[in-house]
């Protein structure tokens, strides 16, 4: 027990540090010099009218440290202390803004609510749900209840009460309608809400819930309109409670573009969202753009960044006692165990959720949890049970086009893994017909899978590779690098399928090439267990080809890959193969092996990534093959003349090099003493290019380029080939000079 | 230790030099506490014309930095009276940081006794200053003064003394007033014998 003297009235008062019931508000003080302390605000009733407050501080043992402040406050009229400043102290803050909405007599009310410094979340809603139900014609009172219980999971309960249309509490109505009983005449209940005579909260409400429904039913322009005509209404007002308002609006309005695929503009409007909710530490911020802000970052690829977000939501639905967000949570994060290889972990613990009685009570977040459930099925290779869950799906009334699409995705590529055609031609004749969709990236490259898919399974390469590469276009446009890996492996695979038909050299190059690409992404994944098969492919490409030398080579180097990481399976498999090589049989086992190699590595989602560090190209050299043309460039922020020195000096020793040993590959990638190497060749040029390391769009690039030389109109004119190469570095890769 | 650091030592030594440099939050008294010091040394030297000195000066806000410099007892101290408005870029910690806080000898931490931020705020002015670095030398000392105990106090000696003494941030404590000049006699003496000190090392 601490006893301090107040500074109005030398009374002696006493409070104890551990029990909040002594003292109005504790908090946390001092600094790295005079220690952990704490802040006490004490009141005590004086014999006049008022109630004298003493704010000191105390060090951890409480014991007196100094005095902060102290002042008379004044007694309401019917001689209660201003417990009105104490309750807006008290209250959960997401209620704080709507306080001022009360009248004389909510206020009475308000402030007979006891203890409240000691309320637990829960207890606020009991309180709350009592005072409603004490006095029904208070709109103030039932809101209070109805927003509270709503952003602490009482969704399921709060719905079976009945709302008038100008209720304040309507607008939350229709955002659990929209979790629990959508349909599509929602949309249409949302629209007709007209809330501009309330006043401003309320409006603001009201607006959430239009967000929320437009958002769930897929009413893509709605929200647009709805976002751009709130911002010019309420964007110059600078209250607090109306920047909240619109900071959530915008996490609504920013995860539709996750929806159309855009991750990367998506990303731009969620984050400053979820900050701001952080920030502010208003739970419902956090909880709804949370969850909006992790998914699209898992999207992006970055997995750690993602689960440290569901472990910040976690956190707050568990304070919140909000077992829905913590269903939605929990298999969000059964996701990302599932791509970190823990099938097993991840089935059980979607069966778990698809069980609770949350999840059955809300139709989308069953769905949402079916659909994920199916995908972990397919990529543990449990087809059948798969498809099964898919079109268990497919068969409920109401299944709004995102999930749809994300089933019908599962099932095409369970065509794909299993050569079905039939599958293939349920999932054309099942595609949803919605504009909005089918002219979003996420539709384009929908289509263009479904057609590269139709190309393999019609042993058509020409139509699998076109597909292919739009595809990869379109995703490379939106940043959306998750399904990176998995196409370049299919392209491999469908050029050296084209090889083999076509016995063509160049095709045989191209694949090497895609391969070189997902070696790449598996190194930046730091995915050794990819590398290592990506390596042994190679080898098995060059032994199909009969260049038994090269595929010793690449044998050789995956053993390397799988000694170093432990990977016992792989090496005793790529020992038999070196075996076999030996004993010179292999021309015979290698088709059917390659097969199982490439099926195993594609059509699957990315595995466990570590954010990727950029890549610094140093310097870079082009010429022409013969010489006649060459053009020397250094990184003008990172680059200096050793680099470019070293860079030359590797290029004439290759030039003679190359001349002795008649390589037939394009490409090379070495790790040298200054960081990465990369040599390209194509008929008419040559590049080299010097870096830290390579990652996969900057090595992209780089192997893009000399085709765009060849297939530049004026490559024959020096001036305008520098132009052109300087062009498209400075575009993709960083600023460089001419050194020569 | 560099040329030019040897070179103010010796010069210091030499010309009999101690540098100050006072800190502490707006309205805590720092110029007041700075000019009843130089009333004291005038005291000290001409018991009749100091009154007139202090009344000459008009202690207002102070916009940006004072110089004052005295004579006390064959030292010459030099005094960088900071303001305690703190706006970031503007301070004279942002803006001349090497001409107030380097070849330094003794920095004083002004809180007013009535004002408790004043004292919490010290640990901000103290970090601000960036003392752990090499302009200390380690041949400067940090001297605490509380001032305005005319006024109600309102921070424990407890509170006080876990930062004052050997090993802690402090190494002297000093209580003022700088209108009816109880302490400064103190302070003036603490500040010239830790000035003759530093001099003689």
């Amino acid at each position: 027990m601490t006893e301090i003297q107040c500074k109005l009235c030398d009374t002696k008062i006493n409070f104890n540090i551990n029990n909040p019931h002594t003292y109005i508000h504790k908090s946390e003080s001092g600094n790295s010099m005079i220690g952990k302390l704490f802040t006490i605000r004490i009141g005590h009733s004086s014999y006049s009218d008022s109630i004298h407050i003493n704010v000191v501080v105390i060090d951890e043992l409480g014991d007196y440290r100094a005095h902060k402040d102290y002042y008379e406050e004044k007694k309401n009229g019917k001689g209660a202390p201003s417990l009105w400043s104490n309750l807006k102290q008290t209250i959960p803050s997401e209620l704080r803004g709507y306080l001022f909405l009360a009248n004389q007599k909510e206020r009475e009310i308000l402030t007979q609510i006891s203890n409240p410094h000691n309320k637990t979340l829960n207890e606020w809603y009991e309180n709350f749900s009592n005072l409603r139900h004490a006095n029904p014609k208070s709109q103030l009172l039932t809101f209070l209840a109805v927003k509270w219980g709503f952003i602490i999971g009482k969704g399921k309960e709060l719905i079976e009460y009945s709302y008038e249309h100008d209720s304040w509490s309507y607008p939350t109505y229709l955002r659990l309608l929209a979790r629990f009983k959508s349909s599509s005449e929602l949309i249409e209940q949302a629209k007709k809400m007209n809330f501009d005579s309330k006043s401003l909260p309320i409006q603001l409400e009201a607006t959430l819930a239009k967000a929320e429904v437009y958002l769930r039913l897929s009413a893509y322009d709605l929200l647009e309109e709805l976002y751009d005509t709130s911002q010019k209404k309420w964007s110059d007002n600078t209250s607090l409670e109306v920047k909240s308002g619109l900071m959530l609006l915008q996490g609504y309005y920013g995860f539709r573009l996750y929806f159309l695929g855009k991750i990367n503009e998506a990303i731009k409007i969620i984050e400053p969202v979820f900050n701001f909710g952080q920030i502010l530490e208003n739970r419902e911020i956090i909880s709804v753009t949370g969850n909006f802000y992790a998914a699209v970052i898992q999207s992006s690829g970055d997995l750690e960044k993602a689960l440290k977000i569901f472990e910040i939501v976690l956190g707050v639905s568990e304070e919140l006692g909000d077992e829905r967000t913590k269903a939605v949570i929990s298999t969000n994060m059964s996701v990302i165990e599932s791509r970190q290889g823990l099938f097993d972990q991840a089935l059980n613990r979607q069966q778990t959720i698809l069980t609770l009685p949350v999840v059955q009570a809300e139709f989308f977040l069953k769905i949402s949890i079916m659909s994920i459930y199916a995908e972990t099925l397919f990529i543990s290779e449990k087809y059948d049970a798969s498809r099964r869950v898919c079109q268990s799906l497919l068969q409920e009334e109401n299944v709004p086009t995102y999930y749809k699409v994300d089933v019908l995705s599962t099932l095409k590529r369970i065509a794909g893994k299993t050569g079905s055609i039939e599958l293939l031609e349920f999932v054309r004749s099942n595609l949803p017909k919605d504009s909005d969709f089918m002219d979003s990236p996420v539709g384009h490259i929908f289509s263009f899978d479904l057609e590269a898919i139709d190309g393999e399974l019609h042993n058509n390469w020409v139509k699998l590779i076109d597909n292919l590469k739009n595809e990869r276009e379109v995703m490379l446009i939106n940043l959306s690098v998750e399904g990176a890996s998995d196409i370049e492996i299919r392209l491999a695979d469908a050029y050296f399928k084209y090889f083999q038909e076509t016995e063509k050299l160049e095709h045989l190059n191209q694949a090497h090439n895609h391969l070189d690409l997902a070696k790449t992404i598996a190194i930046e994944n730091q995915s050794y267990l990819d590398l290592c098969r990506l390596v042994m492919i190679k080898g098995l490409i060059a032994a199909e080809s009969n260049l038994t030398d090269q595929a010793r080579t690449y044998f050789e180097e995956a053993l390397q890959t799988a000694q170093d990481y432990s990977l016992g399976n792989l090496k005793k498999e790529i020992l038999e193969n070196l075996e076999h090589i030996n004993r010179g049989i292999i021309e015979k086992s290698t088709n059917s092996l390659l097969r199982r190699m490439f099926k195993r590595l594609t059509f699957r989602k990315t595995e466990k990534k570590e954010s990727t560090k950029k890549s610094v190209i140093y310097t870079i050299f082009i010429g022409t093959q013969n010489s006649a043309w060459r053009l020397i460039l250094q990184n003008e922020k990172s680059g200096s003349s050793d680099e470019t020195n070293y860079l030359v000096g590797i290029h004439d020793l290759w030039v003679n090099l190359r001349k002795s040993l008649l390589m037939q590959q394009q490409n090379h990638y070495y790790t040298v003493s200054r960081g990465a190497l990369l040599i390209e060749n194509s008929p008419h040029f040559q590049l080299l290019a010097l870096g830290d390391q390579l990652n996969y769009i900057t090595r992209l690039t780089i192997q893009n380029l000399l085709p765009e030389l060849e297939n530049f109109s004026f490559r024959h004119i020096p001036e305008e080939l520098e132009e052109k190469v300087l062009d498209i570095l400075n575009k993709n890769i960083g600023k460089f000079v001419r050194v020569e | 230790m560099g040329k030019l650091s040897q070179f103010i030592k010796r010069l210091k030594k030499s010309k009999k030099l101690v540098r100050m440099t006072i800190v502490g939050d707006g309205a805590v008294g720092k110029t007041t506490l700075v000019q009843a010091l130089i009333q004291k040394t005038i005291n000290y030297i001409d018991e009749s014309n100091g009154a007139q000195v202090l009344k000459n000066k008009e202690i207002t806000r102070t916009p940006f930095m004072e110089i004052e410099t005295w004579v006390y007892k064959d030292l010459l101290f030099q005094c960088y009276d900071l303001t305690g408005q703190r706006i970031p870029g503007t301070h004279p910690l942002d803006l001349m940081r090497n001409q107030v806080t380097k070849s330094i000898d003794i920095y004083i931490f002004v809180f007013s006794v009535d004002v408790y931020k004043s004292f919490e705020n010290i640990n901000g002015w103290r970090e601000l200053m960036d003392l752990s670095n090499n302009h200390t030398n380690g041949h400067s000392d940090l001297v605490l003064v509380g001032n305005k105990i005319d006024l109600e106090r309102n921070i424990s000696d407890e509170l006080i003394n876990s930062i004052v003494g050997k090993d802690k941030y402090f190494q002297k404590y000093v209580e003022t007033c700088s209108l009816d000049g109880r302490g400064i006699d103190n302070l003036l003496d603490e500040i010239t014998k830790i000035g003759k000190n530093l001099l003689n090392n």
